[in-house]
């Protein structure tokens, strides 16, 4: 066996026995320097040659600087709204929920559509923050602060609804295990107790998750205010009124949270590992959110409700209409922040339009999935929600048995809804929309609104019509139901602008983690 | 082990208690040869600090690898186990009733309860016990006096032995420190 | 444990410190004699791996005619096993189009694998074959799918109801479609990756990378109705718009499974050293884990949501399966694919050990086969669990050992890496810090 073998040959190459030659070709297409296609390089996770100090002095600046003039405006239209929400809830909780559309046949309307909606929003933030850790996807590093605090204010918007929805607030609290003198207990085999659980779990441990990930942040923007208080101790004051410097407040407040934190490697040691654990608990820990979320409907024995895929599919649809919050927000931020877009690198966005194809997709498969079985199943009830109760527009009206016309009188929430969750994201295929924040920015939200439509058309359209045509009603919302949604919007915008002006909102030890200086191997 | 038996107390002329010795180092990768070299020399009370976490730093410490992982297992399975008998008390001993013609005894519906009541000491364990471990909260630290120290949390490395190291020696642990390419030595007070 | 961290730590140590430019540490490791297979020993495991599994199949025949009633056993424990073939084959293309999705460096090394074993769907086409003539020119009493013997279905008004879907003819054009597609996919990826082991352009892994966005639309739907048409159609009655999923975990589980399996076989065999390290194993087993879980996840909601709900016509299913001695295989089922694997692979030094690891992955893969079995089985109403036990292990075991003959052969046949993949010292390079 004298002739080499090709693969030994190659083999050759590469142990440097053979020479080889691999011209460089360069992407002309690259926008800001991120939009790489070649497979050998890896694209920049953050521009300009930034130093450890750079990150430092940007992600700070958006705390210790004053914000531009847009902020107070912006600030200003999201208390309002957060205000009106408030009085819509103050109102209801004093005349009853009949202040709302819902009636004898839908008896879930905007309420639970609104708390799907937040819920599902924050999926997105552990996501990037759980899942794609354990993925190794560095890119995360940029969005994940930000994605995490949405999370929080969602799940706080999420929350609100199924509190308020129960007409007598003041017995809420019987939905907790607590002793009491009538010794009623909650019913464990109710989904709608496994929500309460969920729910406030989920609460808890992406708060902790998220103010973990800032602890060392924290001790950043603490000892940078100490330095500052150390060169020079009068610095302006926090009203003119208080004898309270910036300085100090910062350094107290920050300091506090920071924990006394002090970058030790025997500490990071076991940071790391706990922020692995988390990672790796809150992987579950999101899936199952959504899914319990999704038993609500599909333990019931509801045409439109009852489908096996409905726990996968809930997830899947959860992390579209949170990727899309995500742009929603931080697209607007990164033209309005100074020095963001080298930290949001058009790269990050491809990646998130790409994730928003993908999930869209995953929803448009559940869609197709419930489609075809309800048909393959056999089953009329099934198939007559999905046809008569969604599908059939009145120009497509057919003549039933009774002579009288039959369409789907909500054809328009769910035409929307396929429109905005399956088609819109459809323009990602081609790389010209998805590397343009102007374009990501609309898709996301028409995907924003057609994941908010989903949920509004499982839970009326599958309602407003029972087995009997006695049963049969239509929801309208009124002006409170309206106004309330808007509200939650006000609180959660209020609350990210908040988290944008007081919290680091880049994890700052993770981006340093990530850039190429980083390694202690390169020289 | 052995660093335990000498406790010399060093004081400066000043009379302050000395914690120990810092010296700065410019890039993870000096950091991450001197931290070797350090290791190498069979000091065992000293620490690095870093902005974030410097990859295979532990391993250049020589540091064991951390239990958090076994007792957060423990506690999350626990938490479940407790979920699962909160359960067991409320629909079997306190308030039995049968609910939708469910059996009474049936494990489906408790498990979304059981998990998420896992996942939440789970959650609580990492993150109280990574406090515990790392001794936190600790409001003061020598170090934290130390202005070059505070630059640590933007973009220094510094590695600090303290005095209370069995090899710790003012004059020769400083030398160690300056040949492994360490700047700006300075002695830390308590 | 402790052992092995110690001498791993001792190896990085080095390298961290000798090599200033990491492509030439890679291409130091890539020697030829650690790339490709000896072919001699490997290839003589894989013949008698054949060997065998045709010997297994002959009997199994010979079984099937023998008695009055067999047949139908016959067909639906070989029918299992032909499951058990394609989900490997598929899962390992589903699990490269991810991989190439998320444009993971670390997987330039385990991916030749998947390549290879997924290379083989084409072949998977003959191991249908069986399962065609069964319902092809079976007698009604031997037919595998009750709803193709006429006399069965008479007046059933659901079965009416699906003819449209439901007949012989459509059933073979889309299963023809399925194995086109997925065949399509493989070879194409498989192809591009050896091309440029030869040639070294780069530009065919962004290629790949650009067919497996689309082409993982294609496998979604392709599996999930490939899932409907063999097993979900077995009582076609029943129906779960979760059944899809529920084919896709299982599928991709037994694939990474086989993975580890082949790559610890070839670490054993003293190939790949310091090319796939514990490192690969190690996220090789997070995704065991997390694909056990996955499934686990999956087969709960769809019991779940059937139990809670209590509709007699989605209720079949798990009725039959849960009454007499298939009580005890769900409970098994249970135990064995989720609950002890997922104990034992929480564990860092099980992940971190080949050995280790691989005996998981073995047993993992024997409980997907018990899975699928759990899925056909019961619809032969006319033999309980444990009658002629022999055929059912027959039958899975038959085509897996031909099918896992195949997969050692196709992967022994070319380099164990994709050579020239640019990722390929990211690859190398790869370590788990946390």
């Amino acid at each position: 066996m004298s002739v080499i073998h090709p693969d030994q040959y190659t083999a050759g190459q590469l142990a440097g026995t053979i020479p080889v030659d691999r011209p460089q070709v360069i992407d002309k297409r690259a926008g800001d320097g991120t939009l790489i296609d070649d497979p050998a390089v890896r694209a920049p996770l953050v521009l300009n040659d930034r130093s450890f100090n750079d990150i430092t002095e940007t992600v700070c600046g958006y705390v210790e600087k004053k914000p531009g003039g847009w902020w107070w405006p912006v600030f200003g239209i999201a208390n309002m709204l957060a205000a009106i929400g408030t009085a819509m809830i103050i109102y209801l909780l004093i005349t009853g929920v009949g202040t709302w559309g819902l009636n004898n046949q839908v008896g879930w309307a905007w309420d639970i559509t609104n708390f799907v909606f937040w819920i599902g929003i924050g999926h997105a933030g552990t996501l990037i923050s759980a899942i794609l850790c354990l993925l190794k996807q560095k890119w995360r590093t940029s969005i994940n602060r930000a994605a995490e605090a949405m999370t929080i204010f969602a799940v706080i918007c999420a929350g609100t609804f199924p509190a308020i929805h129960v007409g007598r607030i003041w017995f809420i609290w019987m939905v907790f295990p607590i002793p009491n003198a009538n010794a009623i207990w909650p019913n464990f085999r109710s989904p709608l107790l496994w929500d309460v659980f969920a729910v406030s779990t989920y609460a808890t441990v992406s708060a902790l998750f998220w103010y973990m990930g800032m602890i060392p942040d924290f001790a950043t923007l603490r000892d940078r205010a100490i330095l500052r208080l150390k060169k020079n101790a009068t610095g302006p004051m926090v009203m003119p009124f208080l004898s309270l410097r910036v300085d100090e407040v910062q350094a107290r407040v920050y300091g506090l949270l920071s924990m006394g934190w002090r970058f030790s490697t025997r500490h990071w040691q076991n940071y790391e590992k706990a922020y692995l654990m988390l990672a790796g608990i809150s992987t579950p820990l999101v899936l199952s959110v959504h899914s319990i979320v999704s038993f609500d409907f599909a333990t019931s024995i509801l045409p439109g409700w009852h489908t096996t895929i409905f726990p996968p599919y809930f997830v899947a649809g959860a992390i579209f209409g949170g990727f899309a919050m995500v742009l929603l927000l931080m697209i607007p931020a990164r033209e309005l922040y100074a020095n963001m877009k080298d930290i949001i690198t058009l790269r990050h966005l491809e990646n998130m339009a790409k994730i928003l194809l993908v999930t869209g997709m995953m929803v448009g498969f559940a869609y197709a999935m419930e489609f075809f079985m309800a048909w393959y199943s056999g089953n009329a009830f099934e198939a007559d929600v999905f046809v008569y109760n969604r599908l059939l527009p009145p120009f497509l009206a057919q003549v039933g048995a009774d002579g009288q016309l039959k369409y789907a009188p909500y054809w328009w929430a769910y035409w929307s809804m396929i429109f905005c969750n399956v088609v819109t994201p459809q323009v990602f295929w081609m790389r010209r929309f998805r590397t343009s924040p102007f374009w990501i920015f609309v898709v996301a939200f028409f995907v924003t609104i057609g994941m908010w439509f989903e949920r509004f058309v499982i839970i009326v359209t599958s309602l407003h019509r029972a087995f009997l045509p006695g049963e049969w009603g239509m929801f309208f919302p009124t002006w409170v139901d309206i106004l309330t949604f808007a509200g939650t919007v006000g609180i959660f915008l209020t609350l990210f602008l908040l988290f944008l002006r007081f919290l680091p909102a880049f994890a700052m030890s993770e981006i340093k983690n990530v850039m190429p200086q980083a390694s202690p191997h390169k020289h | 082990m052995a660093n335990k038996k000498k406790q010399t107390v060093y004081r400066t002329t000043a009379g302050e208690t000395v914690y120990g010795v810092m010296a700065e180092f410019a890039t993870p990768a000096d950091l991450y040869h001197a931290a070797e070299k350090v290791r190498d020399a069979g000091y065992k009370a000293w620490d690095v600090y870093s902005p974030f976490p410097v990859h295979g730093m532990e391993e250049a410490m020589g540091l064991p690898h951390t239990k958090l992982p076994l007792l957060t297992g423990i506690v999350g399975l626990t938490g479940a186990g407790l979920g699962l008998l909160l359960q067991y008390f409320v629909t079997h001993l306190a308030y039995p009733m049968v609910v939708q013609g469910k059996p009474m005894f049936a494990w489906e519906p408790w498990t979304p309860v059981t998990f998420e009541i896992g996942v939440l000491f789970t959650a609580f364990c990492a993150l109280l016990g990574m406090f515990a471990f790392n001794r936190l909260p600790m409001w003061y630290h020598p170090l934290m006096k130390k202005e070059r120290f505070l630059r640590v949390s933007d973009d220094r490395f510094v590695i600090c032995i303290e005095s209370k190291d069995a090899k710790f020696d003012p004059q020769a642990t400083r030398a160690m420190l300056e040949s492994v390419g360490g700047k700006h030595i300075e002695l830390v007070e308590e | 444990m402790s052992e092995i961290s110690a001498t791993h730590h001792h190896g990085s140590h080095a390298e961290g410190h000798s090599h200033a430019e990491p492509q030439i540490a890679a291409r130091s490791r890539l020697l030829p004699s650690a790339v490709t297979a000896d072919r001699g020993t490997l290839r003589t495991v894989s013949m008698g791996m054949m060997f065998v599994g045709a010997i297994v199949l002959v009997v199994l025949v010979i079984l099937g005619f023998s008695a009055e009633g067999a047949g139908r056993q016959a067909i639906a424990a070989y029918h299992a096993g032909f499951l058990f073939c394609v989900g490997v084959a598929l899962g390992c293309l589903g699990i490269q189009m991810i991989l190439h999705q998320f444009n993971a460096g670390w997987s330039a090394a385990p991916r030749r694998t998947a390549e290879g074993i997924a290379s083989l769907l084409p072949l998977c086409a003959l191991l249908f074959v069986p399962v065609l003539v069964n319902a092809l020119i079976g007698s009604d009493s031997t037919k595998l799918f009750k709803w193709m013997v006429p006399s069965y279905v008479a007046g059933d008004v659901l079965f009416e109801h699906k003819q449209g879907w439901l007949n012989v003819n459509f059933w073979i054009v889309r299963s023809a479609v399925y194995f086109g597609l997925w065949s399509m996919l493989a070879l194409k990826l498989y192809q591009w990756s050896r091309k440029q082991d030869l040639s070294g352009d780069r530009w065919l892994t962004a290629k790949a990378r650009r067919m497996s966005s689309y082409g993982l639309l294609i496998f979604a739907l392709s599996s999930a109705f490939a899932s409907f048409d063999w097993l979900m159609g077995l009582d076609f009655h029943w129906f779960s718009t979760m059944f899809g999923v529920y084919f896709f975990a299982g599928s991709v589980l037994s694939a990474i499974c086989t993975i580890v399996l082949v790559l610890a076989m070839l670490s054993n065999a003293g190939k790949l050293k310091s090319v796939v390290t514990p490192e690969h194993f190690h996220d090789m087993g997070k995704m065991m884990l997390a694909f056990t879980v996955f499934w686990a996840y999956i087969a709960f909601c769809q019991y779940f949501l059937i139990w809670y709900s209590n509709i007699p016509e989605e209720t079949a299913f798990y009725n039959l399966r849960q009454q007499g001695d298939w009580r005890y295989l769900s409970i098994f089922l249970v135990l064995g694919h989720f609950v002890v694997p997922f104990l034992v692979l929480l564990f860092r030094g099980v992940k971190r050990t080949p050995r280790l690891l691989a005996f998981v992955a073995a047993w993992l893969l024997i409980m997907h086969a018990v899975d699928l079995f759990y899925i056909v089985r019961p619809v032969i109403k006319e033999s309980k669990l444990g009658e002629r036990l022999i055929m059912d292990v027959f039958g899975i075991a038959g085509p897996a050992l031909v099918f896992l003959g195949l997969a050692i052969r196709r992967v022994v046949s070319a380099p164990l890496i994709p050579l020239k993949d640019p990722r390929l010292h990211e690859a190398l390079e790869h370590k788990n810090y946390v």
